[in-house]
């Protein structure tokens, strides 16, 4: 018996993986632009569409394929923040929501259009068998995934923190006010930052591409789950997400192994509202933040 | 034996690590006027959001009217007859002023009907002299008449007790002279005042007691005269021009 | 107040001659049947999100998610042999019954978290209702008995119904609008902390707008089914059944009277003319549409609260 729950944990904990990259840049964008990027999802479906032709017509490992979803997403991100986004960001939050739902819609149904709802799925790149550790057994595909996931999420948080422009934003998203008298150039770092943040879910939808089958119907349950990880996680922090990520993913394995696997929405907001309601800054975040 | 109006007990609160309010202890008697005084960051504000149920206290009680308080919602709290003010003040900016404290004479139970409290708050906006603004959104109005429409709005409450967060913060000698008679006129009904305040000669001129606060401890209280005496406030907080202006004499 | 009166009685009476008089107009065209039946759906859905969304503040897409709630209670009572009436009055009731402790609980989140918790109402109970399988049918769906009667008196009677109910609702809230809970909610509107500083419960008060708002929502999905004929999950809980009020009222002018009525016959009218000239892309059509409304008119063709001076 313990042996099955160590297994549904560490299918957890990988899956977390996939989770943290989802998380990361969504957690960025809203830290930062106080924006909830409705996209998300839709990003992350992208990115798999990237990975999936890339390694149709070139036999590209997806893993590797981060390389090109990455700046491609980068370059959406930053085009649609400087020239739409930017003229709402400091609106309400009903009108940047719905505003970033009609970007979605539109991006959503342009997937549709080009690639059909059809599932496609990447096969053969990646061993069968599974590693094992006793009675435990590993995918090799999970596995790689979660750690790239965790591995590009650790990344970001490394370039805020050392790098110029990553400073430059960390100091936008404290203050905007004082980071502006300071010389930075708001939008900018704006546009770079909602570039990251869709490049993160391109690097996410790559990830995922090389474990489950791409369609753009599961857009919206990506989106539930960038969010409910950056909530767990903590607002407006990367190493938040991760850990958000992590734990939901551990949640949602236990959850299928109790409930069943088809009530992972369900899962997943029970445990958002249990922790909106006990710790709302959530596991790393600072209280305050909204 | 007369029950205090307001006793705080012990009243701690925690942010994390930091310790924000730590064991604070008084006594507030009807009527009294009392000044709240200390630094910035001494924890005035946030005393003020834990009696008025912003905040919940980490630890010990709030009694007032001699029934506990503690952790009471604020809206519960208002309609029992406690009333406070902000420092950056809190209209509701799409309701004219008159509207503005009708809202207030509704809602702390006062009339239920709008006209009832429409008249109510005719007479509360002439009381603190603005009837002029009756029909003005705040957004058309001076600083000093929000502030002033912000006291209409505790007054017309009927409140009891009533706490002012620097409510003279950004006005000129003028205004200030202005505000301190509505809020003389206010106390002469036997409402009892806390005032958080950093301009000393306000102080002086309207608080017969002082509660001094630093890094979120009682540091001292009592008269004023005493107080202005007291070295570790003049060392933590007044100084000594600050002490003399209070006591009146030259530094 | 005397224009009020007037409003109310104008469009009470223009509701009821519309409710007499449209169907027999209509008669031998069910496309404009359609059409009329979609606009008063939405507008029930939309001037019922205005309470929340307008009125008091708070960004809510939990609209669809008690539509779908009032969808299946009408549904799986109909199966049972209940009376439609009865059923829609229970769908109703259901929805109340789920609105009232989950928009406690919903409520107390603001902004962002608000927004997004009730975005995901709908996809809760999108997957309850398609693993309690046995209850509802799951994925496959459910028929729905509705009022009977052949196609034409079933259209006709479904117009009938749906304006009534979007009637009553619009009176509804000009209701709320004009009482004391009404002024309590634009309070919290424009400062929930001072409000309660004031003396307003803001949490009793926003449960009761969440819960009306739900009710007549859920109505509005049980009359869908019983219009229809057949639901299954991934339609009446589709998100869009929360978006598309959003936008009606965003056209029309958030946090009035008239704004969902005007709101949601240019959303309909603009959703036919251009679009079903589009008709692969047309939710990406959407899209574009809401893009370029908040580029271009972010305060809506009436002016909304936002620029308003109020008198309660």
């Amino acid at each position: 018996m313990t042996v099955q729950i160590t297994q549904v944990i560490l299918n957890g904990v990988l899956l977390g993986g996939l989770y943290a990259a989802m998380a990361a840049g969504f957690s960025l964008v809203w830290g930062v632009l106080n924006i909830i990027n409705i996209m998300q999802g839709s990003a992350v479906v992208l990115g798999s569409y990237a990975a999936y032709f890339a390694w149709r017509y070139t036999g590209l490992n997806p893993l590797l394929a981060i390389a090109v979803a990455g700046p491609l997403l980068f370059g959406v991100g930053w085009v649609l923040q400087r020239f739409l986004i930017q003229r709402v960001v400091a609106a309400p939050v009903l009108i940047t929501l719905v505003f970033t739902f009609g970007l979605d819609l539109v991006l959503n149904n342009a997937m549709i259009s080009f690639f059909s709802a059809d599932y496609r799925k990447i096969e053969g790149v990646f061993p069968t068998a599974p590693l094992t550790f006793g009675a435990l057994t590993l995918p090799v595909d999970r596995l790689l995934a979660a750690v790239v996931g965790i591995g590009a999420a650790f990344a970001l948080h490394l370039y805020l923190h050392k790098s110029r422009l990553g400073r430059a934003i960390v100091a936008v998203r404290m203050d905007r006010q004082t980071a502006e008298l300071m010389g930075v150039r708001v939008e900018l770092i704006y546009a770079m930052t909602f570039g990251l943040g869709l490049a993160m879910a391109g690097i996410a939808g790559c990830l995922l591409a090389a474990i489950f089958p791409t369609s753009p119907l599961n857009s919206a349950h990506y989106l539930h789950i960038a969010f409910v990880a950056c909530v767990l996680g903590g607002l407006g922090s990367v190493l938040g997400a991760v850990a958000g990520g992590l734990l939901l993913g551990i949640v949602e394995s236990l959850g299928s192994l109790f409930v069943g696997a088809e009530y992972g929405t369900t899962v997943a907001a029970v445990i958002l509202l249990l922790m909106l309601f006990t710790r709302p800054q959530g596991l790393m975040g600072r209280a305050g933040y909204e | 034996m007369n029950t205090a109006l307001l006793d705080v007990r012990n009243v701690s609160r925690q942010f994390g690590g930091l310790k924000a309010t730590d064991d604070v202890s008084f006594k507030l008697n009807e009527g009294e006027i009392v000044g709240l005084i200390g630094s910035n960051g001494a924890g005035k504000t946030t005393l003020v959001n834990l009696v008025t149920g912003h905040l919940k206290p980490s630890r010990g009680e709030i009694m007032f009217c001699g029934q506990d308080i503690t952790g009471h919602k604020p809206h519960v709290l208002a309609r029992r007859g406690l009333m406070r003010t902000f420092q950056i003040v809190q209209p509701f900016n799409d309701l004219t002023a008159l509207d503005n404290v009708a809202a207030a004479a509704m809602f702390t139970g006062h009339t239920r009907s709008f006209s009832g409290a429409r008249e109510q708050a005719d007479v509360a906006l002439s009381n603190l002299g603005i009837g002029h603004c009756r029909d003005h959104l705040p957004v058309r109005m001076t600083l000093a008449e929000r502030k002033r429409l912000e006291l209409a709005r505790a007054w017309v409450a009927r409140p009891k007790l009533l706490f002012l967060d620097e409510v003279n913060a950004g006005l000129n000698s003028g205004e200030i002279e202005g505000v301190l008679g509505m809020i003389r006129k206010i106390a002469a009904e036997g409402v009892a005042i806390v005032i958080i305040e950093h301009l000393m000669k306000v102080v002086k001129g309207l608080c017969p007691r002082l509660i001094v606060l630093h890094r979120g401890q009682l540091l001292a209280s009592g008269p004023t005269d005493e107080i202005a005496r007291n070295p570790s406030v003049i060392e933590a907080y007044l100084g000594a021009r600050g002490a003399a202006a209070m006591l009146g004499e030259q530094p | 107040m005397n224009s009020r009166v007037l409003l109310a009685i104008a469009i009470a009476v223009i509701g009821a001659a519309a409710c007499a008089g449209l169907p027999l107009i209509l008669a031998g065209e069910p496309y404009l049947m359609r059409l009329v039946t979609m606009f008063s759906l939405l507008l029930v859905l939309a001037a019922s999100w205005n309470i929340v969304g307008g009125f008091t503040g708070y960004p809510s897409f939990a609209t669809g998610a008690f539509f779908g709630l009032g969808a299946y209670a009408a549904a799986i009572l109909q199966a049972r042999g209940l009376d439609w009436r009865l059923a829609l009055i229970v769908a109703g009731i259901a929805g109340a019954v789920l609105a009232a402790p989950v928009g406690y609980g919903v409520l107390r989140l603001r902004g962002h978290y608000f927004a997004v918790a009730s975005l995901m109402l709908g996809a809760i109970l999108r997957e309850l209702t398609t693993g309690w399988s046995d209850l509802t049918g799951g994925g496959m769906g459910l028929t729905v008995a509705g009022a009977g009667g052949d196609p034409e008196r079933l259209a006709a009677f479904s117009l009938r119904i749906s304006l009534a109910l979007a009637v009553l609702t619009v009176l509804l809230g000009a209701a709320i609008k004009w009482s004391r809970l009404g002024f309590g909610l634009d309070c919290i509107r424009m400062n929930e902390t001072a409000a309660a500083g004031i003396g307003v419960d803001a949490q009793k008060l926003k449960t009761y707008a969440f819960t009306l708002s739900s009710v007549t929502s859920a109505i509005a999905g049980g009359v869908y089914a019983g219009w229809i004929g057949y639901i299954d999950p991934t339609d009446v809980y589709d998100v869009m059944w929360s978006v598309k009020p959003i936008v009606a009222v965003l056209l029309g002018g958030v946090g009035t009277i008239l704004g969902p009525i005007i709101g949601a016959a240019l959303f309909v009218a603009l959703e036919e003319i251009v679009w079903r000239n589009v008709l692969s892309f047309s939710s990406g059509g959407l899209g574009v549409l809401i893009v370029l409304l908040l580029l271009v008119l972010p305060a809506g063709v009436l002016p909304s609260l936002v620029s308003r001076k109020r008198r309660p």
